[in-house]
């Protein structure tokens, strides 16, 4: 019996919510064709008027976009480490090892001289736009770049440059930074970084604080109060390819191959270093080998210094970074301290919640994401939604430590480690169990956000109502019982370490809130000319042959979100086969200019202005059909490049031969904001452990992976997408930095991926379910919204609560063996 | 702070001659070192100093490119950047993730860690060896729709690996895969789809799958 090999589903369950839902408020599921929001009653179509309902290819699984996903089988995805030039040069450098460091002599004559070697970059002829310094402030901050004719020429050259070093004070961890001798690394304005003195969450003892209600009252009328301290030990994902720049200058144009999240910015940011008119820079970047979010346009100028080196040496030039290197360039996890004051009710309901969090953040001057409320908005707010005493208080500190920032999202395990320890702990105390207990504290649809001392920036949304916003589209509910359900949570073991033998087992679970990608305004709203935020274009466009063409100017990392954008446009179009529509994609000269991709704006922001470009092709082609067939557009349909009329399918016209014999282009634009209306998403990550309590080790047999998810696009990508989410978390869970702990701040990256383990597939565990609650988002298209980022931040909570289910042992951040096993000897008290 | 680099290691072992004293404990030389070293006598010939320019021809595909590079040349350098297969990709250039991985006479090798001189002559099975330009490998295909990847770099290094595995063991368990894929690295961690295509890859060859 033979059976046929193509995308399967079975390790997915698709659980779709109704489109009118009993909690309603502020319209959100109601009956109505309409949402009225806001102050000003702001109308919007609900599905933008496109409800999620007999959609012919939305909701398919789907593979990739061939021409996206065949050359990675084949070899030829051009990625910026594929590009091969003739006579090209390459680049290696001279990082500084200290933390803080000055350059007190630096000799490069006999390097220059030797075999191969063209430019040597240092301080003192690096252009004046794009410095190299004489105060070096990072471990691995550049001293010097050398082009020559192969990389272990370069390196031959750099091993040759002299240099000595002046070790300076650096601050590297929490410890050093709060020290009473912590240095000056801010020229005297004090290494806290603060709230700007005029915003309403100024402190002047700390960086920011927020709060809701009277704590102290709160901790005063509670039944119990308890409090708690976490650490997190800071973190960083790294992709597979190496951070790579390719320069190549023909007269007056460059060509830069590059690897991150965008185009368009980082051409205008290559333009602005160099000093020329951005349309002289041609920027590529199709597919790249992942980005996590961790490489970007971020003002490092060693591209810019490549492209430098390739101007002056009149030969393309090419740098592939090492594995040690990159890991001064990407951004990292910070290193946090989590203190906690609970107060809770009889019932097990939280009253009063204080929370205090620490933190290093890089070379920072501003408030990062993790001070300005970023940090307190998702966690904080789901487990205060219900909460009428609260406060939040942040600590971050400037150091000499790799920037802080996005590591396949951003604010996630670094905050929710510790957030998920607590649910479970304060459960214990209430005597609940740990899903009963989330079921009773974290918001629910139709909470509100109260106004006022809180989230006051984030209310000021056009929807916001006499200052409050409203859950509505929210399966909090949902991704707990039904991922409990799907898991077995019933077989769970209540009394940790309690079951008999070596190899002990336990379950956990953790829970997170972020955004539900960046759901934003396209131009035919209100809003889009009166909130702040960036614009971004795409293109769709028939061709004289009836072929129809996608222009995104965004580079694919393995997100495989053009064939999302595809899928989106197939069905506003009528298109059967998402391989019939052609894409131009990651190169500034073939798609029209858009922003960088984060914070889930692939599919919500791009694949909106797809939808809205695509949208004004659907009605032009009625228009014109409407005219040449002479019926009402209404009553004609868009089918595979045929317009037919409903009532009689043999009065026709091919959608080609109402073109002119010209190419028909339509572009659509939103405008990116952080969400409209209070739009947030929630996962549940659910985990069965085995741990062998002779050594400590332990592997993750079974997970359920619940995601709110509005409505799946494509649930096969979705279903890699998410394995790839929790194995990648399962690594922040399991492993940190590696800093010395005698000189903190000075890391260990030179054996690679021996200094930073990633999962191998020997990890990967045996039954990994992915459960997706389609919440229907109904302010949109088709009920989708974004989920790439919503779930990860629940998984090393749920690994260590499993854990310590397993065997009564909590242990700090990173879980390791060493520390699983210690705690089971103090337990033994055999230690 | 101290530095030991493969060139460092070069130099020194011509030095002191450790790698000819070492084919005496073939525990240490690798499989590949010991049939170029092996002639049957008693001494091996000294290893070249790093930077001597040498010649050598490469069996890539079936196809012989005869490139000019030094001692110290990795194979990868001269399969990706000096003949222009640039399926073959780098990655940790220290060993540690697979994804530079080809297969030389049946073996799986990191093609950053070995010295392309030692690899002259043998057939090397890369990316490039895998379907035609109008067809792609089986293998190829049922990874597509097993989404074996998303982003695709650590690919070209486990694909021809996996393709060797099957010839040898054409019906594995769940847990043979696992090991014969441990070497390779895969941060998107589409480890999943990956074992899932070597299982439906055999199913296939043995004619109990179709496409």
């Amino acid at each position: 019996m033979t059976y046929k090999i193509e995308p399967s589903l079975e390790d997915t369950r698709i659980i779709t919510q109704p489109m009118v839902r009993n909690f309603s408020t502020g319209g959100g599921h109601g009956p109505s064709d309409v949402l009225i929001e806001g102050d000003g009653k702001i109308v919007t179509r609900k599905w933008q008027g496109f409800p999620p309902e007999n959609l012919s290819i939305i909701g398919k699984p789907q593979t990739p976009l061939r021409e996206v996903v065949e050359p990675r089988f084949r070899g030829t995805a051009e990625f910026a480490t594929r590009v091969r030039l003739p006579d090209m040069l390459y680049v290696k450098f001279l990082r500084s090892p200290y933390p803080r460091a000055a350059i007190r002599r630096l000799d490069t004559d006999a390097a220059e001289k030797m075999p191969g070697v063209h430019l040597i970059l240092t301080y003192r002829n690096a252009p004046k736009s794009m410095p190299l310094h004489t105060e070096l402030m990072l471990q691995g901050e550049i001293v010097a770049m050398v082009a020559a004719e192969s990389e272990d020429q370069a390196e031959d050259a750099v091993e040759a440059i002299a240099v000595d070093y002046i070790d300076l004070p650096s601050i590297g961890n929490i410890a050093t930074a709060e020290a009473s001798d912590a240095p000056d690394i801010r020229e005297g304005r004090g290494n806290l970084i603060q709230m700007p003195k005029d915003s309403p969450n100024y402190d002047p003892k700390s960086s920011g604080r927020w709060h809701h209600g009277d704590i102290e009252k709160g901790f005063a009328d509670s039944d119990k109060v308890r409090e708690f301290t976490y650490y997190f030990g800071g973190g960083r994902i790294v992709p597979m390819q190496p951070f790579t720049g390719v320069a190549m200058w023909e007269g007056d144009k460059l060509t830069f191959w590059g690897h991150g999240q965008d185009i368009y910015p980082s051409r205008e940011y290559l333009a602005g270093l160099l000093g020329m008119d951005k349309s002289n820079v041609h920027y590529i970047d199709k597919w790249n080998g992942g980005t996590f979010g961790g490489y970007g346009v971020r003002g490092n100028p060693f591209w810019g210094l490549v492209a430098h080196i390739a101007k002056v040496t009149g030969r393309p030039v090419k740098t592939m970074l090492t594995k040690a290197e990159e890991l001064y360039h990407i951004s990292h996890k910070p290193e946090t301290v989590s203190k906690f004051k609970v107060g809770l009710t009889r019932e097990g309901k939280i009253h009063a919640f204080r929370y205090e969090i620490h933190l290093v953040a890089g070379l920072v001057d501003t408030p990062p994401q993790h001070v300005a409320g970023e940090v307190c908005k998702n966690q904080v707010e789901l487990y205060t939604a219900r909460v009428p005493n609260w406060e939040a208080v942040t600590y971050c500190y400037r150091s000499n430590t790799p920037m802080i920032g996005c590591n396949r999202s951003c604010t996630q395990q670094e905050v929710k480690w510790a957030f998920e320890n607590l649910a479970d702990e304060l459960a214990e105390v209430a005597g609940l169990d740990p899903v009963a207990f989330r079921l009773l504290n974290v918001a629910h649809p139709g909470d509100s956000l109260s106004p006022a001392t809180d989230w006051h920036e984030e209310m000021k949304k056009p929807e916001t109502d006499k200052g409050a916003l409203t859950y509505d589209c929210f399966a909090s509910v949902e991704v707990l019982e039904e991922g409990a359900k799907t898991f077995g949570w019933d077989k769970r073991n209540p009394k940790p370490g309690s079951a008999p033998g070596r190899f002990k087992r336990g379950m956990g679970l953790g829970i997170s809130q972020h955004h539900p990608g960046s759901l934003s305004y396209h131009e035919d709203e209100p809003a889009f000319k009166t909130v702040r935020g960036i614009l971004w274009t795409a293109a769709v466009e028939m061709d004289p042959t009836g072929r129809v063409i996608l222009r995104s100017a965004l580079p694919d990392s393995g997100t495989n979100h053009d064939t999302g954008m595809a899928i989106l446009i197939a069905e506003m179009l009528g298109i059967s086969s998402i391989d019939d529509i052609k894409l131009m994609w990651g190169d500034s000269e073939t798609a029209p200019p858009t922003d960088q991709w984060a914070a889930g704006r692939t599919c919500t922001v791009q694949g909106g202005a797809a939808l809205i470009a695509s949208m004004k092709l659907r009605n032009e082609l009625l228009k014109r059909a409407s005219a040449r067939l002479e019926l009402d557009a209404a009553r004609l349909e868009l089918r595979d490049g045929v317009i037919r009329s409903r009532g009689n399918a043999n009065v026709s016209v091919a959608a080609k031969d109402l073109l002119d014999g010209k190419s028909l282009v339509m572009e659509g634009q939103m405008k990116a904001v952080q969400g409209r209306s209070l739009a947030k998403g929630v996962g549940a990550c659910f985990v069965e452990v085995e741990v062998d309590t002779w050594t400590g080790g332990f592997q993750v047999l079974r997970v359920v992976y619940a995601h709110d998810c509005g409505k799946v696009i494509n649930p096969f990508i979705a279903m890699a997408d998410m394995e790839g989410s929790f194995m990648q978390s399962f690594q922040v869970a399991t492993n940190s930095v590696p800093y010395d702990k005698e000189f903190p701040g000075q890391m260990h990256n030179s054996i690679a991926f021996l200094s930073f383990p990633i999962p191998t597939i020997m990890e990967f565990p045996d039954e990994i379910t992915q459960v997706f609650v389609e919440s229907l988002e109904p302010r949109w298209f088709y009920g989708y919204k974004g989920f790439s980022e919503t779930s990860i931040g629940s998984v090393p909570g749920a690994i260590g609560n499993a854990v310590y289910n397993a065997t009564g042992v909590r242990v700090s951040h990173p879980v390791t063996a060493e520390k699983i096993l210690m705690g089971i000897k103090k337990l033994r008290e055999v230690v | 702070m101290a530095k030991f680099t493969r060139r460092d290691f070069i130099k020194a072992s011509v030095a002191t001659g450790i790698v000819a004293g070492a084919v005496a404990a073939p525990a240490l030389v690798s499989p590949f070192r010991r049939s170029v070293l092996a002639t049957g006598t008693a001494s091996a010939a000294p290893l070249p100093g790093a930077m001597t320019a040498m010649q050598s021809t490469f069996n890539l595909n079936g196809a012989a490119h005869t490139v000019s590079h030094e001692a110290r040349t990795t194979l990868w350098e001269v399969i990706s950047e000096k003949i222009g297969l640039t399926g073959t990709v780098r990655s940790c250039n220290r060993a540690t993730c697979g994804v530079c991985t080809v297969v030389i006479d049946g073996t799986p090798q990191y093609s950053c860690h070995l010295l392309a001189f030692e690899a002259a002559e043998k057939p090397i099975l890369t990316v490039e060896g895998l379907g035609t330009p109008d067809k792609l490998d089986p293998i190829q295909e049922i990874g597509i729709r097993n989404m074996a990847a998303d982003c695709g770099y650590c690919t070209a290094g486990w694909l021809t690996v996996a393709k060797t595995f099957l010839e040898k063991n054409p019906n594995p368990t769940e847990e043979e895969i696992k090991e014969a894929l441990a070497g390779h690295l895969c941060r998107c961690s589409a480890y999943a789809g990956i074992i899932k295509t070597v299982k439906d890859t055999g199913a296939y060859m043995r004619g109990e799958a179709t496409l």
